[in-house]
């Protein structure tokens, strides 16, 4: 991480805690506790009112506290404040005079939207110590040397009571940086601020130590657990006595490689059965059902056995569970046997899961989920229960069996759904022309190319496509000649996935931004760049592997190229679709379609392609 | 005996099946049981369109009975449905504006244009009685233009479905300005490949067939006739031209061949590709500029006439 972390930084880092009370012999002879800390972390010096991490930053670093203070800030700051400029609804006489009067430059920008409002200044440099000696001196010609932020009124923040301050020895960012989230607040340097950041192979790496291991679980469980079981939809109804009986027992577990990113350019190449074989297993088909499986991030492949290989029937993503139905009909006595695990669970490259032993969940959950909520044969078995139904419960079981009744009595329509049942079974086979939407192809197709990340994602029906390409002259048009998108990408039957930006649920662009111009939209959930404080690093292009990220050289609306002071390079900035966010008519990629081929989708579930590919007949 | 138990018996009378198999078939022509569909958005807007032309036809006759110039009612309907025709246009052309989505749009020029047939039909009654063009150069033209519109606009909703199945069928994706590239690529791979021979007979053989007609084949665009009707017939002579030759080549030379009559495939699929889509484009170009003309010449239509109904 650092080529000028010395042995001396390593013997001080040693010396301090929790490094002190570290037990070495826990690490492989491969990779030593020194050798963790000289190639993973990396010693820094802020300045007090030096942003360290901003809200809604991905990071894929930990910052521990050495020496001084840092300060946590406890309310939301506005994006301005950090340099970032918020997309801004034009209107529609300003967007069609822009539309009118376009600059006819390639990229063209004006001053205004290539300086940043805040000020940036370059880091000063990596600090070393020399053992021994409470002497820094910087090391010159840094080559990671990026612009920081320095917060304005840092000062008057701290008077008003609105930080927490971090001393020597705690750490902060690690559980961002674990479950691939956004940080929670920002954290700005105070006096003297020594950090170590600790980049996440090398926290991985320290957790072997099983004291240390512990203390971070430990941290999460009573920091941050709770909130996270809470947002998952199915335990909104859970009451607090409940919620924090659930969260003494749940056990936390990963699967597989947070950086799924840097195999994914192998792994799609594999054929499905392949794939799925070399994913590791998190529950396994026809086993004794123990936990429910709740995603806590990453993705997950639902899988069963047929034949002698295996078939994907869903995919899983933040927020999912699984075992639902099974706990459900063994809880409520089913036919009076438990009830096997009926798929198997797959991490698909990351997974990160939550497991809600049985006895906990169907003490303290169960009973507060809507049966709504639950499976179809689970909620039907709710309904009859051994121990027979609730006084509310009853009035449902009659509804239920006039339901069934009515059902029954009704001989056309019974006829009709079994006609249609075998229609609808025809259409799942893949027809002689290989066009027909076949859902577990389709499925591994969008899990193999790890679509399932997309928020936003752009299919384009070939079937309905006429190769017009309005929808790139509609991107174009609205971009001051710069279309977004190429009509180009990968193609399952009749869907075509155009390379233009996901907005994804898990965005690997924005990890390692160093000025945070790469963020998240809290409201619209859309992943914006703040061009004013891009600095072309080019770090969130390398990092999509969507390739979906473009560097473009820019100029001034009269055609001369911008360039860097002191290298007096071109500068270049990260460009990618935005959803046209700032125009009233909103993307116009799809409002441009004549034909209905086109559609920006929410991938990370199935039913929305599932009721979009419905609609088409 | 219960539905259910008869069910479980197999004794479902011939009269069920039947009406259970006609229910099923109304529901997957008209999509109904189903949220929203293309089919039942189809069904619905043809009924509008009927049930509107049928209103027209009635306030027509109405106004015939009543010796008034239905005529005029139905200019002024027509003129204002190529209004409503021609306005997609321009909507195409300002995506910037929250005018509604181009497929809305769409699916209200298809039945406009369907709609705007029926009320052509009841201002030009002489169709009726087996003329199709109007007397008179003006009208005569203008009946003309109207008919060839109608019909390239009916021939666009045809080719705009059934085109982009046919281009998915090919394979490989490719758009249209990459084509010529794509082309190029596909000559040089055939030249590198007659180029790497070492064998002296395959040499004279394959180099043979390279100058006399792959060559050709290669570096020419494809003819017009092709454009128009792209058939495989030009594929199909090459191919088993170089068929022919495998007689003449050893093994190592014959895989050479093998290779080339891939590139061959994949050239005809190109051609095929771009014969197609160059059709939707025209088609969009000769459909927009005659639905303007038309447009020109029923407004002069519209002046004139109305200067001799006030007369």
């Amino acid at each position: 991480m650092d080529p000028h972390m010395t042995d001396a930084d390593v013997d001080w880092l040693l010396t301090r805690m929790p490094f002190a009370a570290l037990d070495a012999s826990q690490f492989p002879k491969s990779i030593p506790l020194d050798g963790v800390l000289k190639n993973d972390c990396r010693l820094h010096r802020f300045a007090p009112g030096q942003v360290i991490v901003r809200e809604g930053d991905y990071a894929n670093s930990a910052f521990l506290v050495l020496e001084g203070n840092a300060e946590l800030i406890t309310r939301p700051l506005p994006p301005d404040v950090l340099g970032r400029r918020e997309v801004e609804k034009r209107s529609w006489s300003d967007a069609l005079w822009q539309f009118l009067r376009p600059s006819g430059v390639r990229e063209a920008r004006r001053p205004e939207n290539v300086t940043p409002d805040v000020e940036l200044h370059d880091r000063p440099g990596t600090e070393h110590r020399a053992s021994g000696n409470e002497n820094t001196s910087p090391i010159a010609g840094d080559a990671d040397a990026q612009p920081t932020l320095y917060l304005q009124d840092f000062g008057g923040l701290v008077r008003a009571g609105q930080t927490a301050r971090l001393v020597a020895g705690e750490l902060f960012g690690e559980v961002a940086t674990m479950l691939r989230g956004p940080h929670g607040a920002t954290v700005v340097a105070g006096e003297n601020a020594t950090l170590l950041e600790i980049r996440l192979q090398g926290l991985k790496m320290l957790q072997r130590d099983t004291a240390f291991a512990e203390r971070m679980e430990e941290h999460y469980r009573q920091h941050w657990l709770a909130i996270h079981l809470k947002e998952i939809p199915l335990l909104r109804f859970v009451p607090e006595s409940n919620l924090r009986n659930v969260v003494e027992h749940t056990q936390l577990r990963s699967f597989g490689r947070l950086q799924w990113n840097a195999d994914y350019s192998k792994t799609r190449k594999l054929s499905p059965a392949q794939q799925i074989e070399s994913e590791p297993v998190v529950a396994q088909e026809g086993h004794h059902v123990t936990d429910l499986i709740v995603v806590r991030s990453g993705f997950g492949r639902v899988c069963q056995n047929y034949g002698s290989a295996q078939r994907t029937t869903a995919y899983l993503g933040k927020g999912h569970v699984f075992g639902l139905e099974e706990i459900t009909l063994s809880v409520t006595g089913g036919n009076g046997a438990p009830m096997p695990l009926q798929h198997s669970l797959r991490a698909v490259g990351f997974l990160d899961t939550l497991h809600i032993p049985v006895e906990c969940f169907a003490r303290e959950v169960l009973p507060h989920i809507r049966r709504s909520e639950l499976p179809p044969n689970a909620a039907e078995a709710m309904l009859h229960r051994p121990q027979g139904p609730t006084k509310r419960e009853r009035r449902s079981v009659a509804r239920e069996e006039s339901r069934r009744d009515d059902a029954q009595s009704t001989t056309e329509e019974t006829e009709t759904a079994s006609v249609s049942t075998t229609a609808k079974t025809w259409d799942d086979l893949p027809s002689s022309t290989g066009t027909s939407f076949e859902p577990t192809g389709l499925l591994e197709f969008i899990v193999q190319n790890r679509y399932n990340n997309g928020r936003q994602a752009m299919i384009i029906d070939l079937h309905r496509c006429t190769r017009c390409d309005d929808c790139v002259k509609a991107c174009a048009s609205v971009h001051d000649g710069n279309p977004r998108f190429a009509r180009i990408g990968n193609h399952h039957e009749r869907l075509q996935f155009v390379e233009a930006c996901m907005h994804c649920t898990d965005p690997v662009c924005m990890i390692g931004c160093p000025t945070g111009a790469l963020h998240r939209d809290e409201s619209t959930g859309l992943v914006n760049i703040s061009e004013n404080i891009c600095i072309g690093c080019g770090v969130c292009a390398k990092g999509c592997p969507y390739d979906n990220i473009e560097m473009v050289a820019i100029s001034d609306p009269s055609g001369r190229p911008y360039l860097d002071m002191k290298s007096k390079q071109p500068i270049t900035k990260a460009t990618k679709c935005d959803m046209c966010s700032g125009l009233p008519s909103g993307p116009a990629c799809a409002a441009a379609c004549p034909h209905d081929a086109l559609v920006r989708i929410d991938l990370s579930e199935s039913p929305p392609l599932e009721d979009w590919l419905r609609r088409r007949t | 005996m219960s539905v259910v138990e008869r069910r479980h018996g197999g004794a479902i009378s011939t009269t069920q099946r039947c009406k259970a198999a006609a229910s099923g078939l109304v529901n997957r022509v008209t999509g109904a049981g189903r949220a929203y569909s293309f089919r039942r958005r189809r069904v619905v807007a043809c009924g509008v369109v009927v049930v509107s032309l049928a209103l027209a036809a009635l306030l027509a006759s109405g106004m015939h009975a009543a010796l008034l110039h239905s005529g005029v009612m139905t200019g002024w309907m027509l003129i204002s449905c190529l209004f409503l025709l021609v306005l997609i246009g321009v909507r195409r052309r300002i995506p910037v504006l929250p005018l509604g989505t181009m497929s809305v749009w769409t699916q209200v020029h298809i039945y406009t244009g369907l709609f705007a047939v029926g009320v052509f039909l009841l201002h030009v009654p002489a169709i009726l009685h087996g003329r199709l063009i109007a007397t008179g150069y003006l009208e005569g033209t203008l009946s003309g233009l109207f008919w060839f519109v109608s019909a390239s606009g009916v021939y666009g909703l045809i080719a705009s479905r059934r085109i982009p199945w046919r281009l998915t069928n090919v394979g490989e994706q490719v758009r249209l300005d990459q084509i010529p590239w794509y082309r190029e690529q596909i000559s040089r791979s055939v030249s590198d490949e007659v180029q790497s021979l070492t064998n002296p007979a395959a040499i004279s053989v394959i180099g043979e067939f390279h100058r006399r007609y792959l060559s050709r084949y290669l570096s020419s665009k494809p003819s017009w006739l092709y454009l128009i009707y792209p058939t495989s017939v030009r594929r199909r002579r090459v191919l088993a031209g170089l068929v022919e030759l495998n007689r003449y080549l050893e093994e190592e030379d014959c895989r050479v061949c093998g290779r080339i009559a891939a590139l061959v495939r994949r050239r005809d699929d190109l051609d095929y590709q771009y014969a197609l889509q160059l059709r939707l484009r025209v088609w969009v170009m000769l459909h927009s500029a005659a639905s303007v003309a038309l447009l020109v010449m029923a407004i002069i239509h519209g002046i004139l006439a109305m200067r001799f109904v006030e007369s």
